[in-house]
């Protein structure tokens, strides 16, 4: 893992299209400022993993538990 | 899909499934696995004031390139899950919601605001017949 030190204003360049500036910090937060190509998408850490999750959850859900949810429902 | 399920990369094509006959469940089946398949449901269903927010990227990977072209044949379709709490809880990803493009069939996982959809949203008791 790289690390670097930036202050408020600079940024960083990845690769050839995307930049990730430093726009503002307050205490312990800091704001960014992305500019990435359009078939790059930018997600938060935690709600990118918590979907992640819930796909994988969705994805394991058997036949029998859908034929009990939906006679439920229906 | 271009880009898949977020978690399944390598599944790009899906077929959507009636569950039954009337039923407002959907599958969304992996053509490669056929051990992968997902459960949809239309949002409006229990969620009409649902909105979708879509972003440059989005339309992009959708093919509506210049927004110009209408939402015709756009539809979110959340996936189902079910908790494994007592009495089982059954919920909808409102979050993450799969977008059809139903004309150019093209499908993407967006994301949306994280302040205003859950993940989890219960799906209450719907009508057996779909609202027109």
């Amino acid at each position: 893992m790289l690390i670097l030190t930036r202050r408020v204003g600079e940024s960083i360049t990845i690769g050839e299209h995307i930049k990730v500036y430093v726009i503002d910090i307050k205490g312990r937060q800091v704001r960014l400022g992305i500019n990435a190509p359009s078939d790059t998408t930018v997600y938060r850490q935690e709600i990118y993993q918590k979907i992640l999750e819930e796909n994988r959850l969705a994805a394991q859900m058997g036949i029998a538990s859908i034929r009990e949810a939906t006679e439920r429902k229906e | 899909m271009p880009t898949g399920i977020i978690g399944f990369p390598d599944d790009k094509r899906y077929i959507l499934l009636e569950h039954k006959k009337g039923s407002i469940f959907l599958w969304f089946q992996s053509v490669d696995h056929a051990s992968l398949a997902f459960v949809l449901i239309d949002p409006l269903l229990f969620k009409p004031d649902y909105e979708v927010h879509l972003n440059p990227d989005d339309t992009a990977a959708l093919g509506l390139g210049n927004g110009n072209e209408g939402i015709e044949g756009i539809q979110p379709l959340a996936i189902v899950n079910i908790l494994k709490t007592e009495p089982r809880e059954i919920t909808a990803n409102l979050l993450g919601p799969i977008v059809l493009n139903l004309r150019k069939k093209l499908a993407r996982q967006v994301i949306l605001d994280h302040q205003r959809y859950s993940h989890r949203f219960p799906i209450p008791q719907v009508k057996e017949e779909k609202v027109p």
